[in-house]
This record gives C-alpha cells, sequence and structure tokens, in this order.
C-alpha cells in the first residue's frame, strides 16, 4: 500500500515535470535593431519636406547613406563604444551646388540584455548635437534632439532643419 | 505561450483533483472491515471521527530533492529546506529558506549567466484532507516569497560594425531584488512514524522586481526562469520533530 502511494506520487511529479518543460520558449523581441531616426523640416515652414536631391552620410570609412533622393526621414546606426560619433553630410543639388556639414552627436552607450538566448543591443542616451556647416545652399539652420533615448522604438529622435531648400 | 502555460496549469489542477479523489477513495478502502454475521449497524460515515487535536500539533523540516538533484547535476537548481508548524492537523504556517543557483551558457549566443543567491518564503498551508487522523494530507496553499541575488554576466567581445570598436561584454555583481506570490497544492503521505514525502505544484506571479541598468535577471533564486509568472514543483522529505 505504501509503495503504491510512493509511486503513485513519483509518477504524477515526473508528468508534472514534463508538462512544465514543453511550455519553456524564447522571448526574443521581434523588432531588435537600435538606430537613430532623423526627420528633415523646412527651417522656413516648420513642417517635415523632403530634400529633392541627393543625401550622402558617411561615417569614418562607411557610407551609411548612399545617394538618397527626396527623403524626408532616415535612420543610422549609433556606435557601441565612442563617445561622439562624427557624421558627414553631403548634400547635392541638381544645380550643383554641394554642401558638406559636419554633425557630432555625443551620446551615452549602454549595454542592454534580454535573455541568454537573445542577441545583446548597445541602447544610447543622446546629450547634445553639433554641427559645422558652409554657408551654402541648402544649409543647416539648427538641429533639435526630440527623443534623446535610442533603443529599440522606431521614433523620431533628432530633427534637421534645412534652410533655403 | 501564455494560452499554452494557462491551459497547462488547468490541466494539472484537474489531473490533481483526480489525484487527491484516487487517494480520499484509497483512504475509504482501508477504513472497511470484513462484513459479520446478524444484525449490524451501519455507520452513516465511513470515516472515523477526527480525534481532538490540539492547537500546537508539532513541528516538522523537510528538504526539496529535486532542487538538490538540480543544484548538483543541472545548469540551475535550488538547496531548500523548511520548517514546518503544526496546527490543529489543519493549518501549516510554513517557513522555506533556500539558495538558488545558476551557472549556464547558452550555446548559440555564447552569454553565461551565474549567480548563487538566497531566497526566502513564507505562508501557510490548509489540510483539506478529511480524515486527519491517517496523517495523509492534500493541501493548498499560499507563500509569499523574497530574493536579493547578484548575477554575473559575460559573453564575446563585440565589434562594432561601423566604428570597429572592440566592446568587451563582461558584467559582474549586478544587484536586483524581486519578490512573488506562489500559490501551492500538494499532496503528502506518512511513510514511517515521523516520516512523510510530499510533493507540490506552484503556480508563481512575480509582483516586483528591481531592474539593472543592464537588463532583468535571467533566472531568479527560488523563482526559476525570470518572466511574469512561472511554474514550479517540489518532491518532499519531511520529517516531524
Amino acid at each position: 500500500m505504501r509503495y503504491k502511494t510512493i509511486l503513485f506520487h513519483i509518477i504524477i511529479w515526473l508528468s508534472c515535470i514534463s508538462l512544465f518543460e514543453s511550455c519553456s520558449s524564447s522571448d526574443c523581441p521581434l523588432n531588435n535593431v537600435v538606430r537613430c531616426y532623423y526627420t528633415i523640416y523646412s527651417s522656413e515652414q516648420g513642417i517635415p519636406l523632403a530634400y529633392n536631391d541627393t543625401l550622402t552620410i558617411l561615417a569614418a570609412d562607411t557610407i551609411l547613406l548612399n545617394q538618397a533622393v527626396k527623403v524626408t526621414s532616415f535612420s543610422l546606426p549609433m556606435s557601441y563604444a565612442l563617445p561622439v560619433d562624427t557624421l558627414t553630410f553631403h548634400f547635392k543639388t541638381s544645380t550643383g551646388n554641394n554642401t558638406t556639414a559636419t554633425v557630432c552627436v555625443s551620446h551615452t552607450n549602454k549595454a542592454y540584455f534580454v535573455s541568454l538566448d537573445c542577441p545583446t543591443s548597445y541602447f544610447h542616451n543622446i546629450s547634445t548635437v553639433e554641427y559645422q556647416t558652409s554657408n551654402t545652399i541648402p544649409n543647416i539652420d539648427s538641429i533639435v534632439v526630440v527623443k534623446p533615448e535610442v533603443n529599440y522604438e522606431r521614433k523620431e529622435n533628432i530633427r534637421i532643419y534645412l534652410s533655403n531648400f | 505561450m501564455n494560452e499554452k502555460k494557462t491551459y497547462g496549469f488547468i490541466y494539472l489542477i484537474f489531473s490533481l483533483f483526480l489525484t487527491s479523489n484516487l487517494c480520499q477513495a484509497q483512504v475509504q478502502n482501508s477504513t472497511q472491515t470484513e462484513p459479520q454475521r446478524g444484525i449490524q449497524y451501519v455507520a452513516p460515515t465511513v470515516y472515523k471521527q477526527n480525534k481532538d487535536f490540539k492547537l500546537f500539533e508539532g513541528m516538522a523540516i523537510g528538504i526539496d530533492v529535486v532542487g538538490a538533484v538540480m543544484y548538483k547535476l543541472a545548469n540551475y537548481g535550488q538547496l531548500e529546506g523548511q520548517l514546518r508548524i503544526n496546527l490543529k492537523e489543519t493549518y501549516f504556517p510554513v517557513a522555506e529558506l533556500g539558495i538558488g543557483h545558476c551557472d549556464h551558457t547558452d550555446d548559440e549566443t555564447n552569454l553565461h549567466f551565474k549567480t548563487n543567491s538566497p531566497y526566502m518564503k513564507i505562508g501557510c498551508d490548509i489540510n483539506f484532507n478529511k480524515d486527519k487522523n491517517s496523517k495523509n494530507r492534500i493541501y493548498g496553499g499560499l507563500r509569499y516569497a523574497f530574493t536579493s541575488c547578484k548575477f554575473d554576466l559575460s559573453g564575446n567581445d563585440q565589434e562594432d560594425p561601423i566604428w570597429h570598436t572592440i566592446v568587451p561584454f563582461s558584467y559582474r555583481n549586478m544587484s536586483t531584488k524581486a519578490s512573488w506570490i506562489e500559490l501551492v497544492f500538494g499532496l503528502e503521505a506518512k511513510i514511517y512514524k515521523t516520516f512523510h514525502v510530499g510533493w507540490s505544484a506552484r503556480y508563481k506571479m512575480r509582483i516586483s522586481q528591481t531592474t539593472p541598468e543592464l537588463g532583468e535577471a535571467w533566472y531568479l533564486p527560488g523563482f526559476g526562469r525570470n518572466d511574469t509568472h512561472n511554474f514550479g514543483a517540489t518532491f518532499n522529505l519531511i520529517l516531524d520533530i
């Protein structure tokens, strides 16, 4: 009687374990890309406008945006470890005007962990954005940080106000 | 995923309900005596009258065998002991203390998580078995559990694809605290004199957690894989003292 009771308990317990094991799954986020989202605004009208000519953006020796045409918004990666990302914007108009602007995005970096079976990511917090541009057309009028937190959210982080375009 | 867990839990409760009925049937069979000749009086209930139990019926200590085996052999497990008070053979206030251990490396990401921290649970079980003389118990209960743990997380160095910087991924002594509620259902059988064995199934609901900047701990001592809820089971050896 006692042995049957013990055996019965063990069988039930093992069946419980098998039930629990079958419920395990991965919790990795589907959207696991971290990028900084930029939008181009008209400084005169204060609304988002497409830059009808060609825009190229470089960082270090890498082209991040290659001759984009009629672009209103775009996203760029941020460095995992550097405190400042230095980006070079090349504006090229159909009339042959070329403008080069240097944009320096200062930010902090922190690693982000979800689960052992998911790849890790780096989140950022933008502190300041500085820029240098020549007084040609088009010209960067100002840059505003809308949302300093750069993470999995696909929301606008930085507004670039262009004048005379 | 959550639906799967819910259905699994319903299935578990249903199977445990059947189990408790079977156990009661066994008790009934064991109390029947052989028929005698002549006119007999048949008692309206097959259960013996429960004797009057004292308010303090004693104390018991126990250990969780499965957690201990997992602690030694698997990537994660716990060493857990319990101290329980028996009030009128019906109410069992209980305190459970343990050390949760995890030393796990994921094969695909090569991320390594390590912790070795204590946890504590306090609560009460209620014995629903009508035949309390038998010392076999069918119980349900509630626990409030708490852990304060430190963990290490490390992995391969990562290279930034644009700026080509190498970033080491190694974080030590990350601190987190968590508390949760456990719903307990269990069976316990008297084996020999003061020695009992029992198992319990537990549904755990996390109610609070402090998260370090890095992210949530992958494993919480006493809770298991970190999530909003979790299931668990114990197999206990219990000794009345």
